[in-house]
């Protein structure tokens, strides 16, 4: 692998959850007979059914993990970006992939040999617990995530809508027009019409100001802040 | 890591634990095998579970409550309150090191606490063990990940659906609707990619929603669309 992987490409790997708190001398070791492929034309990576005999990284592009619909139609299960693994949790139930897997053209994947790479792991001592200490770390990010897009309040919806219809400027002062009224903006965000001036008033002290439609946001970054998505 | 008391592990503790994503593909005798030497404990508000620095000789599994991760840095940064059925203090999973943050108890705790020597022994001896709780471990966080796809892809459709109701002139039933630009710039527009607007666009197909040519857009039920926006984040 060591010579399939450029440096960038080694800090990516070894920056997905699975691996975080392997070290990487270690992490080279356990990778050692991955192959790297890239798809110019994208296609079908491997079928539901198929043996899972191997396990992948996103180097570049994206893949989708789908089902068949009985009607034939693809239902898109997750979509797998750079930086993330998948199929991993086949190759440890010495399983069968559980879904069909699509690759985007120009995607470009680590693919790991299960058989290597589990015979690896069990040759040395301790290192299975650091692997479930990475899935330890992932799983209270992800519960994390979930909370946080879950529990936030109807003015940080409010924010976040006004983030979104600002345009695409990271930073600083940013003008929103609502392409809708403020009834459906207070429906949008799950409040009654009378409330989304509270909302909106609450807005103030974080420097934002209306006049109708029309929204000026002083600093998107302290907005953001406020939304919590920063 | 010292025992306040020690209750054996009952049953009722082995099928709550057979419901965590690390202890779901194991049997009860496994997990029995696995935390010969764990037991539960509770604490009230305040408890310092451990301190950044402090040898890290075990773990927990948070079994009910919450319990706050922060770092000590002059002024405490809270990295997380963890809830059920979180995993804290895993740097006892590694070769002799510190937690590298502190954790105390918030309102109250439920925790099954677990040794490191007996339980990394049990995983060297039976590897077949730890592919297993790797396994299992794998496909629950899978599933949170898929969850947290639907939620940014609801929070997209809802902010979309919002957009098309603007559109409408109607408060309910049937209405058809023209994007006033293409896809593309309706997307930026609403701040995101195209891929999810047309992503965003399936999944308010359940809605009775259904795009047609020529930037068409027709809504079977505005009303529903209307509650749809509504909703919270939780289904």
């Amino acid at each position: 692998m060591s010579l399939l992987l450029d440096e960038s490409e080694r800090a990516l790997v070894a920056a997905t959850p699975l691996f975080s708190e392997i070290d990487a001398d270690t992490l080279l070791w356990l990778l050692d007979g991955g192959g790297v492929t890239t798809y110019p034309d994208g296609g079908l990576l491997f079928s539901q059914g198929d043996a899972a005999d191997r396990f992948f990284v996103v180097l570049a592009g994206r893949v989708s993990l789908f089902a068949l619909t009985e009607s034939g139609d693809q239902s898109i299960i997750e979509v797998v970006d750079k930086g993330a693994s998948f199929a991993e949790g086949a190759i440890f139930a010495n399983a069968r992939f559980p879904l069909n897997a699509a690759v985007a053209p120009g995607t470009r994947l680590l693919d790991i040999p299960a058989a290597s790479f589990l015979r690896r792991l069990s040759e040395r001592q301790g290192l299975s617990a650091k692997l479930l200490a990475s899935l330890a770390r992932w799983q209270r990010h992800l519960m994390r995530e979930i909370v946080n897009l879950k529990g936030r309040s109807p003015v940080q919806r409010l924010a976040s809508y006004l983030l979104a219809l600002s345009g695409p400027v990271a930073d600083g002062a940013a003008e929103a027009v609502l392409p809708l009224s403020k009834t459906d903006l207070a429906s949008l965000i799950g409040i009654t019409p009378e409330s989304l001036s509270r909302a909106v008033n609450r807005l103030k002290p974080i420097g934002v100001t209306s006049h109708g439609r029309s929204f000026r946001i002083a600093d998107k970054a302290a907005l953001r802040r406020f939304c919590g998505t920063d | 890591m010292t025992p306040s008391q020690i209750v054996p592990l009952g049953r009722d503790i082995l099928v709550e634990l057979g419901q965590t994503p690390l202890f779901s593909g194991l049997s009860e005798a496994e997990i029995r095998l696995l935390l010969g030497g764990a037991w539960t404990e509770s604490h009230p508000d305040g408890v310092m579970l451990f301190r950044q620095g402090d040898a890290a000789d075990g773990f927990f599994v948070l079994l009910d409550g919450h319990v706050e991760l922060f770092v000590d840095d002059g002024s405490r940064t809270v990295l997380d309150v963890a809830k059920r059925p979180a995993i804290l203090g895993e740097a006892a999973l590694f070769d002799d090191v510190r937690h590298p943050h502190a954790a105390r108890v918030v309102g109250y705790a439920k925790l099954l606490a677990v040794p490191r020597g007996p339980f990394l022994d049990v995983l060297d001896q039976r590897f077949d063990l730890a592919q297993r709780l790797l396994g299992a471990m794998s496909i629950r966080l899978r599933a949170l990940v898929g969850q947290i796809a639907e939620l940014k892809l609801k929070s997209t459709a809802q902010r979309l659906a919002g957009f098309l109701l603007g559109l409408a002139r109607k408060e309910e039933g049937a209405v058809t609707v023209r994007f006033p630009y293409d896809k593309r710039l309706a997307a930026e527009a609403l701040g995101m990619t195209a891929e999810s607007l047309s992503r965003a666009l399936g999944r308010l197909a359940f809605l009775g929603v259904e795009s047609r040519a020529e930037n068409l857009v027709v809504i079977a039920d505005a009303g529903a669309l209307r509650l749809f926006c509504a909703e919270d984040g939780e289904e």
